[in-house]
C-alpha cells in the first residue's frame, strides 16, 4: 500500500498527536516489506512477525521524536536495525548455529501456503529447496552483516543510506557486501530440476 | 592494474542490484581479462537471482492476520486509563462527556459575550472577599512523592490467566523446536502440557468474558491433548503434524496478543 507523501505527513502529524488508529495506517503501508525483510532474516515466521511488531511498537512509542529530518522509511529502518540487533542479542545468545529448525519451519510453512494454491510441479519442488537453500545460507551470515545484505537486496538501500542507518562508513558498507556476496556465493549451489 | 579484491567490491553492489555487467564499459575490460573475477560475476549473480526468485508465499489471509495482530498491540499501546482515578463504573466520565456538551452552548456566539461579562463580575467580587481573610496560618498542603506505578492495559484479565498465557507461549515455542528424536524434550513438553491441561477450565471460565481468548484456548486445549498422548513410536509424525497446527492457527502470536504489557508510569497524586 503506497501513499502520497502528503498523506504520510498527516498520519505522521495525528499519530504524534496519539492518534493510534493514524499510526495503524502508517504501520500497515510499511508492515509487508519490513514482514518480509524480517522473514528472510530471523529464517521463520514466529520470529519475523515479532520483530515486525517490535519494530513498530518501538517506532509508536518514539513517533514524537520524528522531527523529519529523514523520510519516515529511514527512521523506520533506523529502529528496525536497532530492535532486530537487540532483539537477538536478547533472545538469541547461542546464536543461529543451535537453532537448526528455523529454516526448516519456514520452508514447511512456506510448502504449507503454497499447496493451498494449484502449484505442484516439480518447478515448485525445486524452488521449495532453492528456497530452503538459500535461507539456511542467509542464517550463516553474521547478523549484523546479514541485516546490511538485506537492506541493500530487499529494500534496495543506496550503500549511503545503509551506513547512515548503521552508523557506520561507506567503505565498511562495501566490504561486507562483498564478503556476505562471496560468502553466499561460495556455499550455493543450485539444486538440479528432474526432467521429464 | 587489476586487483581482485578491488574490483569484486566494486561490483558486488551492481550484482546485488541485479545489473547487467558485460554490457557496462568500465567493467567489461576487467571481466574480460580476469577469469577468475568473471567466474565470481557469473557465481554470485547466479545467487541473487535465486534469492531473488525466492517465493515466500504470503498468502492474503496470512497478511490480513499479521495486520490484524500489529494493529491490536498497538492498539494495547494506547496511552492506559490510571486505575484508581476513575473507579465509579464510568460515571466520572459521563459527567466530562455532559460537562463538554454544557460548554459548547455556552461558547455559542449569542451567549459568550454576555457570560464573560458575568464572569468577570464574579472574579472581582471573589477577589475583593479575599483580601479580607487572614493569610496567615495557612498551610500549603505537601505534594506527595512520585510513584511510579505498573499500569497494565490492554484486554482486561485477571494476573492468573495473563501468567497462564505466558506459560502457554513459552511451552508452544519450545514444542515448535522439538526434534521428534528429543526424548527428555519430549517428556518435559508432556508433563508441562499435562499440567496446563489441569488449569485450562479455570482459566476458561475467567476469560468468558472475552471470546477471543476462549477461542484460543480451545485451540490450545486441543494441541495439548494431543502433545499429551504423542508417544516416542509415533512422535516422528505427530510432532511435524502438532507443529504445523500450531503455526497454522497463529497460537504463538495469539498467545502473546493477548499478554497485556506493563508500562512503568510514574505521576503525581494530588
Amino acid at each position: 500500500m503506497r501513499m502520497s507523501p502528503a498523506e504520510e505527513a498527516d498520519l505522521i502529524a495525528r499519530a504524534q498527536r496519539g492518534d493510534v488508529e493514524a499510526f495503524c495506517e502508517l504501520a500497515a503501508s510499511h508492515q509487508r516489506s519490513l514482514y518480509l525483510l524480517a522473514l528472510k532474516y530471523s529464517g521463520n515466521h514466529h520470529d519475523a512477525e515479532d520483530l515486525t511488531q517490535d519494530v513498530m511498537l518501538n517506532a509508536y512509542r518514539a513517533i514524537h521524536q520524528f522531527k523529519g529530518m529523514s523520510s519516515f522509511r529511514t527512521w523506520l529502518s533506523r529502529i528496525m536495525v536497532n530492535s532486530f540487533l537487540n532483539r537477538k542479542r536478547k533472545s538469541d545468545p547461542l546464536g543461529s548455529s543451535q537453532r537448526q529448525d528455523t529454516s526448516e519451519e519456514a520452508f514447511e510453512s512456506s510448502v504449507y501456503v503454497s499447496s493451498t494454491t494449484p502449484r505442484h510441479s516439480e518447478r515448485s519442488v525445486h524452488d521449495g529447496l532453492v528456497m530452503k537453500q538459500v535461507l539456511e545460507l542467509l542464517r550463516s551470515v553474521p547478523e549484523r552483516q546479514r541485516l546490511m545484505f538485506l537492506m541493500k537486496h530487499q529494500e534496495g538501500m543506496t550503500c549511503e543510506e545503509i551506513a547512515g542507518t548503521m552508523g557506520t562508513s561507506v567503505g565498511t558498507v562495501k566490504k561486507t557486501l562483498f564478503r556476505v556476496v562471496d560468502r553466499l556465493r561460495q556455499h550455493f549451489a543450485m539444486p538440479a530440476v528432474s526432467k521429464g | 592494474m587489476h586487483n581482485c579484491e578491488e574490483f569484486r567490491e566494486r561490483i558486488t553492489e551492481h550484482i546485488i542490484d541485479r545489473e547487467e555487467l558485460t554490457a557496462m564499459a568500465e567493467f567489461q575490460n576487467e571481466l574480460l581479462i580476469c577469469s577468475s573475477c568473471s567466474e565470481f560475476y557469473a557465481e554470485s549473480r547466479e545467487m541473487i537471482e535465486a534469492l531473488s526468485a525466492v517465493d515466500l508465499s504470503i498468502s492474503e489471509d496470512q497478511w490480513d492476520g499479521i495486520g490484524y495482530r500489529l494493529q491490536r498491540r498497538l492498539q494495547a499501546e494506547r496511552q492506559p486509563v490510571v486505575p484508581g482515578l476513575f473507579r465509579d463504573g464510568g460515571k466520572t466520565l459521563k459527567v466530562f462527556s455532559e460537562l463538554k456538551h454544557v460548554s459548547e452552548f455556552f461558547l455559542r456566539p449569542e451567549i459568550a459575550p454576555q457570560l464573560l461579562a458575568a464572569a468577570a463580575l464574579l472574579l472581582i467580587t471573589i477577589g475583593l472577599s479575599r483580601l479580607a481573610m487572614p493569610v496567615s496560618g495557612v498551610e500549603k498542603p505537601q505534594e506527595p512523592a512520585s510513584q511510579a506505578i505498573d499500569v497494565e492495559h490492554n484486554v482486561q484479565l485477571d494476573p492468573v490467566t495473563v501468567d497462564f498465557l505466558g506459560q502457554s507461549e513459552l511451552l508452544l515455542r519450545d514444542v515448535m523446536k522439538i526434534s521428534p528424536s528429543d526424548a527428555d524434550d519430549l517428556a518435559d513438553a508432556k508433563k508441562t502440557a499435562i499440567e496446563q491441561l489441569a488449569g485450562i477450565k479455570m482459566r476458561r471460565v475467567a476469560a468468558a468474558d472475552i471470546p477471543p481468548v476462549v477461542d484460543v484456548m480451545d485451540t490450545y486445549e486441543m494441541i495439548l491433548r494431543d502433545i499429551r498422548n504423542v508417544d516416542e513410536r509415533s512422535a516422528a509424525d505427530d510432532i511435524p503434524d502438532i507443529q504445523k497446527r500450531i503455526q497454522k492457527n497463529a497460537l504463538i502470536a495469539n498467545m502473546k496478543a493477548f499478554q497485556p504489557s506493563v508500562t512503568p508510569v510514574s505521576f503525581n497524586l494530588q
